[in-house]
């Protein structure tokens, strides 16, 4: 693929260290843009811009790029524009949208909703059963699904959405020709296959450093039209992502949790400061004014609760899950009885199985 | 003039029959010593020469030459003292001694001519009733732990000149009553009584399988929710030591040097709990004398390995073997050695590196790949071996305080000999000891599932992620649930039961 001149310069200037950005954004608009900074970009600048960022711009200019571009090309990676058509439009309009962003795979189509999850990398299941169950519905109804490609309630979110069937959009915090943490590898590449998209301001080889991933947060906001916030502590990266939402006007949801669990903190921080709530995908649908495309499927707090009560384990389930010694007190059962009794229940898909021998309803 | 006396040499925890032979010849004062002995054979010479002289005796000044036949077996230990002291006196015509050439004589000497417990004192008196002995003097201190042993004289002895005194006829010993081994079995006490243990009623019931059907165990749990508590009790639950394996179990002590001075036959079974720093040789045996390791030293009994993880994989590996085939060689540059290894694993984790996934009292801050990370370090076939895998989960500290006074051990015990004795009369053929030991072949010729059981097992297999490997060992459950249940044939209910004893084959672990 040909570029024009300006895009090879902005492209170039894209790729420079994060650190540099500010600096040279405002040497851009001295200079008049990036084709300028392009022309005039000599050996002086070397003591404006400190070594690393000199040599690598240095670098790129002296090869036209072609690092770059062979990367992108080998990764079947393009970059979008801003300005530029195919450039989401939702982005353009936040404050300071990247120039240039880097995207493998395909964006969905201009105007298709987007509703991004985000929460806590050190998830409970709770978190992360419902992140998933949430993203799914929402696929279910034809909405994108944004996140960050983190463990925890990220992959629980993109996974959801590909249960569902649908797109989902990855926001990396390294270069799209890197895959972190290196665990998401199979996600990664699941996400492509399921019609979905990675995208990332930094260069292809970026590699994943911690002052990047605050500063990706905005994107994540900023490609959806509301944020919904699963499970964080009140100090944690999520917050950023938060405050970016509210920033570019995003609606905000959040997903309620046990008072007493610290995940649950800002969650409830921000249900008590006027967030709206989420306990399944129609809330957030019905609050955004979005026709479904489907009817939703049982949802989660009007779910019927069948007469099945005759049985004394369901009984004992009912409201949560039980461990093996809090059944046998409440139900006299023995432990051998108890774990026949556990097991048929199981593989007839009426409970599961939880870590630390506790039992719950299958929902 | 020459004299001869028997003695036996340890050679793993067999004895092997050595003559002391002394010839004293006049000449020059000389002390010679051959036959390979060890430094501690060697060094004997000094105290026995102290010992003679404050006995009354006195080291002959001529030529003393003691040759330790056969000549090519090394020879290791103090037990050789009293052999070489006795002969010597003999030799230089200090006594006459008629009895010398009939009785085993064992014991180190101290410098005033008193008697010391050696190691190894069981094998080698077998070993010598094995080889037609019928008296045997030895130090007092070793008396208890063959007073069960029929056939056989056995004369305590304190002192230096008590030996001569009983060997001339002069001053003959008593010998030591024999003690029934069901009268000591009577006397001994469980170490920890399963009725100390508050609530848990999920890990009694999976111990009581485990004991019944000899199945290893591996318990999780969140630090402090009492899986070394709940393992002690083990050896108190399993059946009583029969005569034969406590001999077995003594030897192996007896030979690492683990009796007390004074202990009689290890009625309990034993409970080792190597720390998961130990190296290979400690763990199965070795050290250049081909010592036991911890697994031989569990023979009979229980080996607990605490936070499962932690031990080095290669000493995990090196247990796969011995847990196979229920023994252990051992071949080093100095001595090679056979030892018995058929113990119960029984394995102590947590569920994360932090401990508290899974829990209710404490969130767990673990990634999902440091848990996969830390469960990693447990191999696959080492896992195999494991029938059993329970999650064990903390009692809160009110219940510990309020709950009824639970089972104790001897009820539970009654049960498990129970159900051991069906299984033994069903494996019998296939000499085999219990429903762990069973391997596919046999499992399929003795434990046919009725056609609900099958079904139940296929339907749990492909529902809840059991792997094949984990069929079999739920059959093997299973058929120990029934024995404990005295049905005949394994029913639907205890291969469901059986089901809930894979904690790590579930699907959930770590997702």
């Amino acid at each position: 693929m040909a570029y024009t001149k300006e895009q090879l310069a902005r492209i170039w200037l894209q790729c420079a260290p994060m650190a540099a950005w500010t600096r040279l954004r405002a040497w851009q608009e001295q200079l008049g843009g990036p084709e300028q900074m392009w022309d005039l970009f000599s050996p002086d600048f070397h003591a404006l811009l400190g070594d690393d960022v000199y040599a690598s711009l240095a670098d790129s200019r002296e090869e036209s790029c072609r690092t770059i571009l062979r990367q992108l090309e080998a990764l079947g990676a393009r970059p979008l524009f801003l300005g530029d058509p195919d450039y989401p439009e939702m982005l353009s309009h936040v404050d300071k949208p990247p120039d240039v962003l880097f995207c493998r795979g395909d964006l969905p189509p201009q105007g298709t909703p987007a509703v991004a999850i985000v929460g806590s990398r050190a998830s409970t299941r709770y978190g992360s059963s419902n992140a998933r169950r949430i993203a799914r519905e929402l696929a279910e109804m034809g909405v994108t699904v944004v996140s960050g490609l983190a463990r925890g309630i990220d992959a629980a979110a993109h996974n959801g959405a590909l249960d569902g069937g649908g797109r989902t959009i990855a926001v990396l915090g390294c270069g799209v020709g890197r895959i972190y943490p290196s665990e998401n590898r199979e996600l990664y590449q699941h996400i492509l296959d399921g019609g979905g998209a990675i995208v990332s301001e930094l260069a292809p080889d970026a590699e994943p450093l911690p002052y990047h991933f605050p500063v990706r947060n905005r994107i994540i906001s900023g490609l959806s039209d509301a944020v919904l916030l699963i499970e964080a502590r009140m100090k944690s990266g999520t917050h950023t992502t938060i405050d970016d939402a509210l920033r570019q006007g995003r609606e905000v949801f959040a997903l309620p949790g046990n008072v007493d669990a610290p995940g649950s903190e800002l969650p409830l921080m921000l249900l008590r400061d006027g967030a709206r709530i989420c306990t399944c995908a129609r809330d957030l649908i019905g609050d955004m004014g979005w026709q479904e495309k489907q009817p939703a499927q049982e949802t989660f707090l009007d779910a019927p609760r069948p007469a099945e009560e005759a049985d004394p384990i369901l009984r004992a389930l009912a409201l949560e899950e039980k461990t093996l010694e809090e059944l046998i007190a409440e139900t006299g059962l023995s432990a051998g009885e108890l774990g026949t009794k556990l097991t048929l229940l199981e593989i007839n898909g009426k409970i599961e199985r939880r870590a630390g021998r506790a039992y719950a309803l299958r929902r | 003039m020459l004299a001869r006396t028997l003695c036996f040499a340890l050679q793993g925890v067999n004895g092997e029959p050595v003559w002391v032979e002394t010839d004293v010849s006049g000449g020059m004062g000389a002390f010679t010593m051959v036959g390979l002995p060890d430094t501690a054979v060697r060094e004997s010479k000094d105290r026995v020469t102290g010992a003679l002289r404050n006995s009354g005796y006195a080291m002959p000044g001529g030529r003393v030459t003691i040759n330790l036949s056969p000549a090519d077996l090394k020879k290791e230990g103090a037990a050789f003292d009293l052999p070489i002291a006795v002969s010597i006196i003999a030799a230089s015509r200090q006594a006459a001694l008629p009895r010398l050439e009939s009785t085993l004589l064992l014991g180190e000497l101290s410098l005033d001519g008193t008697l010391k417990p050696v190691r190894g004192v069981l094998p080698m008196v077998l070993a010598a009733r094995q080889n037609g002995v019928k008296s045997v003097v030895l130090p007092e201190g070793n008396g208890p732990e063959v007073q069960s042993l029929a056939g056989m004289l056995v004369y305590p002895a304190r002192h230096l000149t008590d030996v001569i005194g009983h060997l001339s006829g002069r001053q003959p010993l008593t010998a030591q009553l024999q003690v029934p081994y069901e009268d000591s079995l009577s006397r001994s006490e469980p170490a920890l009584d399963l009725a100390l243990v508050k609530g848990q009623q999920g890990a009694r019931r999976a111990l009581e399988i485990a004991a019944a059907g000899g199945h290893n165990l591996l318990m999780i749990g969140v630090p402090g929710s009492g899986k070394t508590m709940l393992a002690r009790c083990l050896p108190g639950i399993l059946p009583r030591m029969t005569f034969e394996e406590a001999c077995e179990t003594t030897r192996i002590h007896s030979v690492a040097g683990l009796l007390r001075p004074g202990q009689g036959l290890m009625t309990e079974r034993p409970f080792r709990t190597p720390h998961h720093a130990v190296s290979v040789p400690a763990l199965v045996g070795g050290g250049s004398d081909a010592r036991p390791g911890e697994i031989s030293l569990a023979h009979n009994g229980v080996l607990f390995l605490d936070e499962l993880p932690e031990y080095a994989p290669n000493a995990l590996e090196a247990l796969r073997q011995p847990l196979e085939d229920g023994f252990v060689t051992i071949s080093r540059v100095r001595a090679r050695a056979q030892y018995q290894a058929r113990c119960m694993l029984v394995a102590g984790m947590n569920p994360c590196p932090c401990g508290y996934f899974g829990s209710r009292i404490r969130a767990c801050h673990c990634g999902e790949a440091a848990i996969r990370k830390y469960l990693s370090h447990i191999s696959g076939p080492l896992l195999d071996r494991i029938d059993l895998q329970i999650e064990v989960d903390a009692v809160p500290v009110n219940e510990i305080a309020a709950s009824a006074p639970a089972e104790s051990s001897a009820q539970v015990r009654q049960r498990v000999q129970k159900a051991r004795e069906k299984q033994l009369n069903r494996l019998q053929k296939a000499r085999l000891h219990c429903n762990a030991d069973m391997d596919g072949s046999v499992l399929k010729e003795l434990c046919p599932l009725s056609g609900e059981a099958q079904m139940i097992l296929s339907r749990a297999v492909e529902h809840m992620g059991i792997s094949m490997r984990g069929y079999t060992r739920i059959i093997k459950v299973a058929r120990t649930i029934a024995d404990l249940e005295e049905s005949p044939g394994i029913e639907a209910s205890h291969i469901a039961e059986a089901v809930q004893y894979r904690a790590l084959d579930s699907k959930y672990w770590g997702a």
